[in-house]
């Protein structure tokens, strides 16, 4: 990076959190620092409810998947809207009416303390670890791509969120989320611009759509029924549409902004922005990397764009075979660079398309072929499966993005991990503190005490992140485990919830009881079919409704036996 | 832990829509729409060899 680059960079940190400590000057008690006294305008919780869903592996991950597969993956967000909607109906009401600060111990009032402790405990574990990772992923991107020390980049991007948050509370969390946000939005829009600048001249919008058509990259839905097909509308629809409403009404790190609205009003206002604003973002990031897709028919790309995982193949044994596809993939980007020109000529000047069609098609089928044989070669190396996919934006950002905007593309990925990690302090601090501290611990203590309790908290959840994040190289295939063991519990949760909102004879031990029979139902259906993942939520949502209202009509009854 | 109604939330418009029910109403048709953009997109846009 240049001068300029750490100049745009320093300016960005320095600025958002100064905004933000400046913002939080009103809190007042633990309410204050987890809640912002209840007084935060719905726009703000609004963008901070899409920046901490927005983490930096959206951002780069996204565009990478769209890269190589399409924009296929928007369909896991077309239900959003419609939960938002449910969200704003069922959930939203009774967790504001309660006055409560986490949604765990809205469960202690309906249900008991052992289901709200078992949910919170399973929320900070699961959450705790998706911390670090949060931390982790971008880091190693960059230490790749920049030639960073990863320790150097998770150290940068914790200290300065533990700092802020510590000392802002959720208010300078939201106020540097929106900062964070609209940073996003613009990196987003310069990314295209970019993109469309670094194409060849002659290159016009309907060029780009034509091209990204030969090889359906612009193919978003898709109608078939096959449910281990990861990706169709219906996985997204109905698997997609629990997986958003166990996130966004049963996650602490999502419901503790809207609780912070001045009004009911105001929180289901901050989640209707967000029905709106999801789907053109995320078409957006999705188009990035099929824009990224166009781009390298012009342009020759590496044949993948993990340089460390590269390395790594080129002095393995396997790495005469490697170079062998890197030269086969050079060869056959000549003959597609070459037809695509051709293609270009031939639509100025109205001539048939047809077999340039099928040439380039080919071309790209042969070159698709050719990247995942050299992700299978470097997943049989590295022991774990490739993750190239997080490397070709940042990758291309490095090598072709102009110095000052290549300082600000940084600092959006940088503010779009920090703005999911402050997120996640608060919400592990606000669990800790209120559902166990508070709960457990020290049941009456003045402000003061809960304040410092909370300020400490956050410290050790960041460092325990920071912790996470350090060593999570060294976790290898434990990390992936880490990450799917969390669609184990987000529909069991949201069972738990359901039963509480719908089910009005539901008792405490049929919560809790259910709840372990939906994870054991996913875990089973996990091991024993191939659905996809996006299934399990429906399936932990149904059994702890089925298990927990059969148990609490049939077996949780003591007053049947007298 | 109260379970009272708050009249203000319920009643009244909400920007240019008269009231909840109208500005859900608008987010379904939003989704549909949606989904409908992105068939026409997908059928459309599919330029691959036949």
């Amino acid at each position: 990076m240049s001068g300029l680059d750490w100049a745009v960079f320093a300016v960005y940190f320095g600025g958002v959190v100064g905004f933000a400590l400046w913002q939080s000057r009103k809190n007042v008690g633990v309410e204050g620092y987890f809640l912002a006294n209840r007084r935060l305008p719905w726009g703000a919780i609004g963008l901070s409810v899409m920046a901490t869903q927005a983490s930096a592996i959206t951002f780069i991950g996204t565009t990478g998947q769209a890269f190589d597969d399409g924009m296929e993956f928007i369909q896991v967000y077309l239900p959003q809207p419609l939960v938002m909607i449910l969200l704003c109906v069922v959930f939203v009401p009774f967790f504001y009416r309660a006055k409560v600060y986490t949604a765990y111990e809205y469960l202690e009032g309906r249900f008991d303390a052992k289901t709200r402790s078992l949910t919170s405990f399973l929320f900070l574990v699961s959450r705790g670890l998706a911390a670090g990772i949060v931390l982790y992923a971008p880091a190693i991107v960059l230490s790749v791509i920049m030639g960073w020390d990863e320790k150097v980049t998770i150290l940068i991007m914790g200290v300065i969120t533990i700092a802020y948050t510590m000392a802002g509370g959720i208010t300078a969390v939201i106020w540097t989320d929106v900062v964070q946000m609209l940073m996003m939005f613009v990196g987003i829009a310069a990314a295209l611009v970019i993109l469309f600048g670094t194409l060849p001249p002659e290159v016009g919008v309907g060029d780009v759509v034509y091209i990204g058509g030969i090889q359906q990259m612009w193919s978003s839905i898709d109608w078939s029924w096959d449910p281990t097909n990861t990706y169709t509308i219906w996985s997204g629809m109905i698997g997609g549409f629990f997986l958003a409403l166990a996130y966004f009404g049963t996650d602490q790190s999502q419901v503790q902004r809207y609780l912070t609205a001045k009004s009911l009003r105001s929180s289901r206002l901050s989640l209707i922005f967000n029905a709106f604003l999801k789907l053109p973002m995320q078409f957006a990031i999705l188009s990035i990397g099929v824009l990224l897709f166009v781009f390298y028919h012009f342009e020759r790309p590496p044949l993948l764009f993990n340089s460390a995982e590269v390395t790594m193949v080129h002095e393995s044994e396997r790495g005469a075979e490697f170079q062998r596809l890197e030269l086969e993939h050079g060869d056959v980007h000549s003959l597609r660079r070459e037809a695509t020109l051709e293609l270009l000529d031939a639509r100025s000047s109205g001539d048939d398309l047809t077999a340039l069609q099928q040439r380039i098609g080919e071309y790209d089928g042969q070159l698709s072929g050719l990247r995942s044989d050299a992700k299978a070669i470097v997943s049989d190396v590295r022991g774990a499966s490739s993750n190239d996919v997080n490397y070709v934006f940042p990758s291309y950002l490095i090598r072709y993005v102009p110095a000052g905007v290549l300082g600000l593309m940084i600092a959006v990925i940088f503010a779009a991990a920090m703005s999911s990690l402050d997120s996640e302090l608060t919400a592990l601090s606000s669990a800790t503190v209120i559902d166990f501290y508070k709960r457990y611990v020290r049941r009456s203590a003045d402000e003061a005490h809960y304040l410092l309790a909370s300020r400490i908290a956050t410290f050790f959840w960041g460092l325990f992140a920071c912790g996470v994040a350090l060593y999570a190289g060294r976790l290898g295939s434990l990390l992936e485990a880490v990450n799917q063991v969390g669609s184990f519990f987000y529909g069991s949760l949201l069972g738990v919830f359901v039963l509480a909102f719908l089910v009005k004879k539901a008792t405490g031990d049929g919560a809790f009881w259910g709840l372990l029979a939906g994870m054991l139902a996913v875990f089973i259906v996990s091991v024993t079919t191939d659905i996809s993942y996006l299934y399990y939520n429906v399936v932990g949502t149904f059994t702890v409704l089925g298990v927990g209202t059969l148990f609490s009509r049939f077996a949780d009854r003591p007053e049947a036996a007298t | 832990m109260t379970d009272r109604s708050e009249p203000d939330d319920d009643n009244g418009a909400i920007g240019i829509f008269p009231s909840w029910p109208w500005l859900y109403a608008a987010i379904i048709v939003y989704t549909v729409i949606a989904i409908v953009l992105l068939h026409v997109f997908t059928v459309t846009l599919d330029f691959g060899p036949r």
